[in-house]
């Protein structure tokens, strides 16, 4: 994908609500990705986007059920470590590196759940690490949530314009990144 | 075709040489209208010339980014000859890899009025200039990944680069609640291959080699990258992202 070559460069979304991943897929195609259907290791691939779930409302850490912490937040984070072994097989197939993002669900009041952001955020920069040499590149999007200092809430398009340029040749150099959409909310 | 930053004018800083330049022309490849400064009147006059040769439009003003007079001459002749200001690109940096006991206080007082003080005035001189154009602008820091993890040798680089940091994150706030609003951000660039890494270091072939083993994705750091990223920053893409510090440098900080 990063060579430019004849064919179009292939991607394939894993996780997320429809209008998220759709505007994922939205974005990605305005970017000449054509979308796979489903992660296919023997079809190669080029993209992988992985959209974490948010797994929980707001709530405290006493009333938290360590089942749903395991469940829920691990089970996560597993989804995230299994689309990443699949999507690199995929990558490896067709042996001209690729790109990697992952999406945080957005940072709010979910206390005993940003462990899960936190999670994704250091196994992006561990795979990142790992799989630099080989031309595969890996960074991670992280959405706001809530109120923001620019006065208006993250919309699906925002977090997939994100995507796509992390996803793109225009990203060549950035690996191991976080790339922070809140409208300042961080800053502040 | 339109391009990204079709008809906005943006101001460059550092335009002479390495990002700077790099990101002038990639700017002017998308339609924006660039005011390229820098000191270097020989090197302002050939980065326009080029933009000019690829049909861009673009034009020099010389400016000490210390000094608020150049400022102020720099955004009136982008007004008057280009139009209203949407974006600052302070890009303009000075570099120094010398051991903290060796620096003397002029060292670091050069250094902090090219890099903080010079994006400080960016920004407070941008801030106005995109009020009076009416519409919402765009800044970008270029700060380094030595504005975000240390660095032994280079104490008042990274002293003056973490600074920008910090002015980055409160003008994105303020920049935030202006009207039109103002976003800014700073982007962290790892070793990019420049004239000024080969002015500390040396323009050798093994040193570039050496630099890319030991990043991540092995590969050396070019000013068109970070020419790619700022135009991230500054475009309709970012609508949402201020205040972020972006880092692109081959993963170079991730370990």
């Amino acid at each position: 994908m990063e060579d430019a070559a004849t064919s179009p460069p292939v991607g394939a979304i894993v996780g997320g609500d429809p209008v998220l991943a759709g505007a994922v897929r939205e974005a990605l195609r305005r970017e000449g990705v054509e979308v796979a259907e489903r992660l296919d290791a023997a079809e190669g691939l080029d993209i992988l986007v992985f959209i974490a779930r948010e797994v929980a409302a707001s709530v405290s850490f006493a009333a938290t059920r360590v089942e749903d912490l395991s469940g829920r937040l691990g089970g996560e984070l597993k989804a995230a470590f299994v689309a990443l072994q699949d999507g690199v097989s995929a990558m490896r197939a067709k042996g001209a590196g690729g790109a990697v993002v992952f999406v945080s669900p957005p940072s709010a009041d979910h206390r005993a759940f940003d462990a899960l952001q936190q999670g994704l955020r250091l196994l992006t920069k561990a795979a990142a690490l790992e799989l630099g040499p080989e031309g595969i590149r890996v960074n991670i999007v992280l959405p706001g949530a809530g109120d923001t200092p620019l006065g208006r809430a993250c919309a699906p398009a925002d977090v997939a314009a994100s995507v796509a340029f992390a996803a793109s040749p225009r990203a060549h150099f950035m690996t191991g990144a976080d790339l922070v959409v809140d409208g300042g909310r961080l800053a502040a | 075709m339109t391009g990204r930053l079709q008809d906005r004018v943006v101001i460059v800083t550092g335009a002479t040489k390495g990002i700077g330049r790099e990101t002038a022309k990639q700017l002017a490849r998308e339609g924006a209208k660039v005011a390229c400064t820098g000191r270097d009147r020989e090197g302002g006059a050939s980065v326009v010339a080029e933009i000019a040769a690829e049909d861009g439009r673009a034009i020099f003003v010389p400016h000490d980014v210390a000094r608020e007079a150049d400022w102020r001459n720099v955004i009136v002749r982008a007004e008057t000859e280009l139009g209203g200001v949407y974006g600052v690109v302070n890009n303009a940096g000075a570099f120094l890899v010398k051991p903290l006991a060796e620096t003397s206080e002029a060292e670091f007082q050069d250094m902090f009025e090219i890099n903080v003080q010079g994006a400080f005035l960016g920004v407070k001189l941008g801030f106005e200039a995109i009020a009076r154009s009416g519409a919402p602008g765009a800044i970008v820091n270029v700060s380094s990944l030595m504005g975000q993890v240390g660095f032994p040798g280079a104490t008042a680089y990274c002293a003056t680069k973490g600074a920008v940091t910090g002015l980055t994150k409160t003008a994105a706030i303020e920049g935030a609640a202006r009207t039109p609003p103002v976003r800014v951000n700073s982007l962290h660039p790892g070793v990019i291959w420049t004239p000024m890494i080969t002015g500390q270091f040396g323009d050798d072939q093994a040193l570039a080699d050496a630099f890319a083993a030991d990043t991540p994705l092995k590969i050396i750091g070019l000013p068109q990258y970070m020419a790619d990223a700022i135009l991230f920053l500054l475009g309709d893409e970012s609508a949402h992202v201020t205040g972020i510090e972006l880092t692109v440098d081959g993963g170079r900080g991730a370990d």
